[in-house]
């Protein structure tokens, strides 16, 4: 019992937050189910791109650096090919001027839709296989990492901050391109690399103590200047 | 317990939808029209996208439920050993089971025997469904249909029910068991063939159990052969839906010569208010609807082998408060459609077969144009009639789900359009009634099939089934998307499932690995 009640505080660690923006944000129109739907599945492709080019990098697989890279590069170029077909679908939808109806998307709730879906499928592909598999178990898994916390517990805090900054990735992806201020999405990957890279210090023993704190450090910096870019940039148009 | 399975393969869920090119059919429509006609050719319609991103949505809750109650169900209710329960519809299931020393290609092989052979039966059936439509035998259909959703919610419900029994170790005396089992069967029946006093959730929900009952049943079989069946129903739809020899489309034609409804299993979903009242009709939509219906009909057709011939369709459309008005007798559509909208003077078109094709909605509220009304009577019968029909319902247990879906479509694109769209959807209301445009309809086979594929991505691993899952949702969405841009009959199984089979692969060959490598850290990226 011990370690349902363990999978089940893991899972709603993770799940909580996102799936209440899910819910009281993206059911409430189906037009955002859909952008979320295409946020779920632009990550799915950027972890299989990822994952194919980190099977194809034989010798340099075991690097955890050439994995973040990749992973990271892989999904920034995701995000900016999810605004793209976004864009073009409002530029189709927004050529039949009708005279009564009006899409009823803006970026803001778009974003912050993609963002969700995108954050959704990166927590449940990645936590949820562990947490899933830890179901089967009768004992709980430790890794050393983190010696006397629980790995699921681990990676559920590292997925909760990630969640929030797939979020604010996305506003900033949107943000970014909607203004045609591409090289700025190199602070997106800045941001998203420095995350991803933290969680490299997991390697030495009890690494947790190190990379948990400084990842959280990282995803409100990342709030922040979500935050910040967006008046900013609304202020400038 | 194998003769409960009649479903098996015959219900393919095959959500045809079909759209006929619209072309100058729309002059001297009501004003909006051609605006509407502007817009399409710029771009998209917002009504459409709007009606579709609702109709979606509508049949996406129910799908989604049904996907996850069935991998769920799949993984904790199994015999801890191989069972041989379903061996009985497999060739060489023995052999194929894996006996060690088959290689792959010898499984792959055997597998495809049997997915064949399976699929084979379901278009056997299919045509003699065709031929008991052919030739009226409406209660014939209606009566095997009622028979087989008896024996799957009894039988084979029962059969889950103890398998969960046994594995969970859980107490249970057979006195009891029989009489819930009685009980939860017949109840079931007249929920979803009688509809009348029982309340929508609960029709609802014995259409998802029935969908998740057929998806577990279905899902037990051999790795190789399950996935094979997939593959090979969903070429299968592809090919009846899509090639003028199949027998959905000579369904489709009877359909639209003798205007009747056939029975079937369908899911009928609520949309919200809000997606209800438009008051444009935008040709896309009626197009939609009659080509969906179509194709609803013909997928309905082709996957479950039978189900085309199930033009007594019985779903009557429940309403939203489940009120049940004397006209959803026949379970069309457009009874429903009906009930609640002055008639219209197309309305003896309609007749209890529901096709009520676009021009009696047109005849509502605006003066009918002649050349559009006749297209809309003749789609109707293909179209519009099956929409309001809502074709496609399997004839067997499992032939009703394929059908189901393709009713979806159809439905869906008709039923579920408000009053603007009514044009489409035939029948569909004579005045943008609330009770027509208020529903979507989709057939159980879309239900069971993409359940099957998550149930089955499921017994390997968690990542496998929440890849399929999603992309499985995505392929329902590409599949309305090409409805809409090619305005033919499609069948909704070929996308989804190939995705799914595709992305089951991949994740499973690169995805899982990359995963375990990231999370033994672990690294998140």
């Amino acid at each position: 019992m011990a370690a349902a009640g363990l999978m089940w505080g893991a899972g709603l660690i993770v799940f909580s937050p996102i799936s209440c923006v899910f819910i009281l944000v993206v059911t409430r129109r189906p037009e955002l189910v859909i952008i979320a739907i295409s946020g779920a599945f632009a990550y799915l492709v950027a972890l299989l791109l990822s994952s194919a080019l980190w099977a194809m990098f034989g010798p340099v697989k075991q690097t955890a650096a050439i994995m973040v890279v990749l992973g990271v590069l892989c999904q920034v170029v995701m995000r900016a090919v999810l605004y793209r077909l976004y864009h073009r679908t409002e530029i189709l939808i927004k050529s039949a001027n009708h005279p009564v109806l009006h899409m009823p998307l803006n970026d803001i709730t778009s974003s912050l839709a993609a963002g969700t879906g995108y954050g959704l499928m990166h927590a449940v592909m990645i936590f949820g296989s562990v947490l899933a598999s830890g179901n089967s178990d009768p004992g709980v898994l430790f890794a050393p990492s983190c010696t006397r916390t629980p790995l699921v517990v681990v990676l559920a805090l590292l997925a909760l901050a990630f969640t929030m900054m797939d979020l604010s990735f996305m506003a900033l992806t949107f943000l970014y391109l909607r203004r045609r201020k591409c090289f700025r999405m190199g602070v997106i990957f800045l941001m998203h690399s420095a995350a991803s890279g933290l969680t490299i210090l997991n390697d030495v023993e009890n690494g947790c103590t190190m990379s948990l704190p400084l990842v959280y450090v990282v995803m409100v910096a990342t709030v922040l200047v979500t935050f910040r870019e967006w008046r900013q940039l609304n202020e400038d148009t | 317990m194998s003769r409960t399975s009649p479903s098996l393969p015959d219900s393919l869920p095959a959500s045809h939808v079909r759209r006929e090119p619209t072309s100058t059919s729309y002059e001297g429509r009501s004003p909006q029209l051609p605006l509407a006609d502007a817009s399409r050719a710029e771009g998209l319609d917002i009504e459409d996208v709007l009606y579709s991103a609702n109709s979606f949505w509508a049949v996406l809750k129910p799908v989604a439920l049904t996907m996850f109650l069935a991998s769920l169900v799949v993984v904790n209710v199994a015999f801890a050993t191989e069972d041989q329960g379903v061996s009985v519809y497999a060739i060489d299931d023995g052999d194929a089971d894996g006996n060690g020393g088959d290689s792959n290609s010898v499984k792959l092989g055997k597998s495809l025997v049997n997915a064949l052979t399976i699929v084979g039966v379901i278009c056997g059936a299919t045509f003699v469904v065709v031929l008991l439509y052919k030739f009226r035998c409406m209660k014939c259909l209606f009566g095997y249909m009622a028979l087989s959703s008896t024996m799957l919610l009894g039988l084979m419900g029962g059969l889950l029910w103890y398998t969960a029994l046994i594995r969970w170790d859980l107490p249970c005396d057979y006195f009891t068991f029989v009489i819930v089992l009685y009980n939860f069967a017949f109840v079931g029946v007249v929920a979803i063939f009688y509809q009348k006093g029982i309340p929508t959730w609960v029709t609802q929900g014995y259409l998802v159990m029935i969908s998740v009952i057929m998806a577990w049943q279905l899902s037990r079989f051999e790795e190789w052969t399950g996935w094979a069946l997939l593959v090979v129903l969903a070429l299968y739809d592809l090919c009846a839906v899509l090639t003028p020899c199949g027998p959905l489309r000579y369904l489709v034609g009877l359909m639209q010569e003798y205007n009747e409804p056939m029975p079937g299993l369908l899911y009928e979903a609520e949309l919200p208010g809000h997606a209800r009242h438009h008051h444009r009709i935008p040709p896309s939509t009626a197009l939609r609807g009659s080509e969906r219906a179509t194709g609803a009909l013909a997928s309905a057709g082709s996957l479950d082998g039978g189900c085309e011939g199930d033009d007594v369709r019985l779903q009557a459309p429940v309403g939203d408060d489940g009120a049940f008005s004397p006209a959803m007798a026949l379970g069309s559509q457009a009874h429903t459609v009906h009930s609640t909208s002055p008639p219209s003077p197309l309305d003896p078109l309609l007749d209890g077969t529901q096709s009520s094709p676009g021009g009696t909605h047109l005849g509502q509220h605006h003066p009918p144009h002649p050349s559009r009304s006749l297209r809309r009577v003749s789609r109707s019968q293909g179209g519009e009639t099956l929409l309001e029909d809502g074709m496609g319902s399997p004839v067997e247990g499992g032939n009703e789900h394929g059908g189901e879906s393709e009713r979806g479509e159809r439905g869906e694109s008709g039923r579920g359009h408000g009053p603007s769209e009514g044009l489409s959807s035939s029948s569909h209301h004579q005045g943008g009634t609330p009770e027509q445009e208020r529903s979507i309809k989709l057939g159980l086979g879309d239900f069971v099939f993409y359940s099957v594929l998550v149930g089955k991505a499921a017994l390997y691993g968690f990542a496998t089934c929440a890849a399929c899952f999603l992309v499985i949702i995505a392929g329902l969405g590409a599949t309305l998307v090409l409805l809409s841009v090619f305005r033919k009959a499609l069948p909704a199984l070929p996308i989804s499932i190939g995705l799914g089979v595709l992305f089951y692969l991949l994740t499973r060959v690169a995805i899982i690995p990359y995963i375990d490598a990231l999370v033994s850290t672990p690294i998140y990226v």
